[in-house]
């Protein structure tokens, strides 16, 4: 609209240079590494037309910054995801290489508070230097709100973290305390001491990529829950993670119309477990077929792989799916797994996701290395996650649950709602070859050929312990079920326990092994 | 498959397993031998395609990460769990794609399958059927 209004052209101008933020060349040159600017990518991330910024003229009140840029590097607003309120900051890789002073860290500090006094997410698109240099402890200080919060709102708002460029030095430990964590491979990096110092104090040769890449976190350090191939698909994938949460903690996840099963699920999960102990099969195909078809939307994919923890629906109710995979480390409970559980299962009991527990696991993993790096406190988390969730709590043993590793692994007797399990379960304390061993061990050794007592007695074990037959009598499985029954007896306990209430006892709060 | 043999009038019982892995395992009069077949490209041709089973394999359903743009690169696959090798399935030499089979360890009661990261060209074998193998012992190098 033409207008000669002085006070409106005014404005018009500096809203103009708070677009161009660090200017036309360092746009141009964000985009020649295949990275958008702020505001593209929130584009991206909201509804068309709906994202509105607050504080895009705020500017560093440091003296000593050569240049002001409007904005100071980040922008930050509100508008809506799927049609709901949503609360995100991207930082602006082409001011000052994104990096946080003092307004920056108050710009995100204030957008956090909206979000979460109004019950809506945050997400961060993250894409930062570190702290500015010339703001000193200002910007230390900013990093210090920003972390307070995250720790503050954890739980309250579900909390998102687009790794969309550098985030290194004590800037990581934000993204680390969100919900979830997003990086995209070869782009963002993370890590607190770089390569430069490593080198300098170990003599340690590593590049960035090596030291902190999307790779390196998704499968080596279990930091990152998603890897993508670009930005693109990371602020899609934010996007798809939002339907499957509440906005807040005090809602349920959103129902979607209901799912259909994948074609011939039900005959393939009766066929599916192989009649050879031995045998490893697919538990990935298993929760596959018991969804709602290719709503399974796996987290930490390439991290601890022996167990898998994932968000699905059934029947259009969201679910967090936790599950062993036989196929790797034959699906033993080992320090990473423990860890990778604990915090799914947090993380869904936080928002209320109702937990569908698959088990199959020989047990914990044997060795040293295990013992002594401490699986008796990585363990135990799992037991006060699943303890202390409130969460509706059903299970599913389809294999193997065996000694400790059973007792963990949403047991009746962890607090489980509904415990269900197929007639391939073996519930016991132990396996056959190793019961026979400690309990006939004198008949073992007095026998003519030890071999073969032994093989017998473990045989006899089998036949007789290593069943689900014996939990069902005992109270422990409420229902022995033929695999392709899973799907429409988990639907049934879902909507049954839908409004599941636990007041909690009162205490300040509990204190988790770490 | 359990089949009789005669040889030199000796007669031999043998039991032969997945004809589909490699090495094919023929168990003896309880003694176990890894069988390499010659393989014969026009019959193999003909035969018709392995069925797709979508469920069958975990590996292939990650999308692989893009080959490293630096040329090849060297990557030895390492024992995950203590056991025993029961099979091996590649030789040097051998074209593997993202998920396939490199050898199987017997190990917590279970056949544990070790499946190849990614496609490349099998460099080395490190181990044989029967090898006992420990935590981060080596298996097999890939290219």
């Amino acid at each position: 609209m033409s207008t000669d209004d002085p006070r409106i052209l005014g404005l018009r101008k500096r809203r103009a240079q708070a677009l161009e933020a660090g200017g036309a060349g360092r746009i141009a040159r964000q985009h020649a590494k295949g990275k958008g600017t702020a505001r593209e990518r929130l584009a991206l991330l909201f509804d068309a037309n709906t994202f509105q910024e607050l504080g895009m003229l705020a500017t560093a009140r440091c003296a000593d910054a050569d240049e002001h840029f409007a904005g100071d590097g980040v922008v930050v607003g509100f508008g809506l995801i799927h049609r709901r309120t949503v609360f995100a900051y991207a930082q602006d890789a082409t001011v000052f290489g994104g990096a946080l002073g003092e307004m920056h860290g108050r710009k995100i500090c204030q957008v956090m508070d909206r979000a979460v006094e109004s019950g809506a997410p945050i997400i961060g698109l993250i894409d930062s230097g570190g702290a500015r240099i010339q703001e000193g402890v200002y910007g230390l200080g900013g990093y210090a709100e920003i972390f307070r919060r995250n720790a503050l709102y954890s739980g309250i708002v579900p909390q998102i973290s687009l790794l969309l460029g550098p985030c290194a030095g004590g800037a990581a430990y934000s993204p680390a305390l969100t919900d979830l964590l997003v990086m995209v491979e070869g782009q963002s990096y993370m890590f607190l001491t770089g390569p430069e110092v490593i080198r300098a104090v170990t003599g340690e040769e590593v590049n960035a990529e090596q030291l902190g890449g999307a790779r390196m976190h998704i499968s080596t350090s279990g930091l990152a829950h998603f890897v993508t191939q670009t930005e693109q698909h990371a602020i899609a994938l934010a996007r798809r993670l939002l339907g499957y949460l509440p906005s807040n903690h005090l809602e349920n996840p959103l129902l979607s119309a209901p799912g259909v099963e994948l074609p011939n699920a039900g005959e393939i999960l009766n066929s599916i477990v192989p009649l050879d102990p031995r045998q490893p099969y697919s538990m990935h195909a298993v929760i596959e077929h018991v969804v709602d078809a290719h709503s399974f939307l796996e987290v930490q994919e390439r991290f601890a792989r022996n167990a898998i923890v994932g968000l699905a629906r059934l029947a259009g109710q969201p679910v967090g799916i936790i599950a062993q995979e036989p196929e790797v480390l034959a699906g033993a409970l080992d320090i990473d797994a423990s860890d990778k559980i604990t915090r799914f299962v947090r993380f869904c009991d936080a928002f209320n996701i109702p937990l569908v527990t698959f088990v199959d696991t020989p047990g914990f993993l044997p060795g040293i290395d295990q013992e002594y790096h401490g699986i008796i406190r990585h363990g135990a988390k799992i037991v006060y996650a699943y303890s202390t969730a409130t969460v509706p709590k059903l299970s599913v043993v389809t294999r193997k649950a065996y000694g400790g590793a059973y007792v963990v692994m949403s047991s009746k007797q962890l607090g489980a709602d509904v415990t269900l399990a197929w007639p391939s379960a073996e519930i016991a304390v132990m396996g056959g070859e190793g019961a026979a061993a400690i309990l006939y061990r004198k008949e073992i050794a007095a026998a003519p050929d030890p071999n073969v007592a032994r093989a017998r007695y473990a045989e006899e074990y089998r036949e007789r312990y290593l069943n689900p037959y014996t939990a069902a009598e005992g109270g422990f499985i409420d229902e022995v079920i033929e695999p392709r029954e899973t799907r429409a007896r988990l639907i049934g306990a879902l909507i049954a326990l839908r409004q599941k209430a636990i007041v909690p006892l009162a205490r300040r709060h509990g204190n988790m092994p770490a | 498959m359990k089949v009789r043999v005669q040889v030199d009038g000796q007669l031999y019982e043998v039991e032969i397993g997945d004809l589909n892995s490699r090495p094919i395992q023929a168990m003896v009069d309880g003694e176990l031998f890894a069988v390499w077949p010659e393989e014969v490209a026009g019959v193999v041709a003909t035969l018709p395609p392995v069925q797709e089973d979508p469920m069958a394999d975990v590996g292939a359903r990650q999308q692989p990460f893009a080959a490293p743009a630096s040329g090849d690169q060297v990557e030895t696959m390492t024992s995950p769990l203590p056991g025993d090798i029961l099979v091996v399935a590649v030789r040097a030499g051998e074209k593997v794609e993202a998920g396939q089979l490199l050898c199987t360890i017997e190990s917590m009661k279970m056949n544990n399958p070790v499946r190849s990261p990614r496609a490349g060209v099998v460099e080395e074998v490190f181990v044989a059927v029967g090898d006992h193998v420990n935590y981060g012992q080596p298996l097999v190098r890939l290219r």
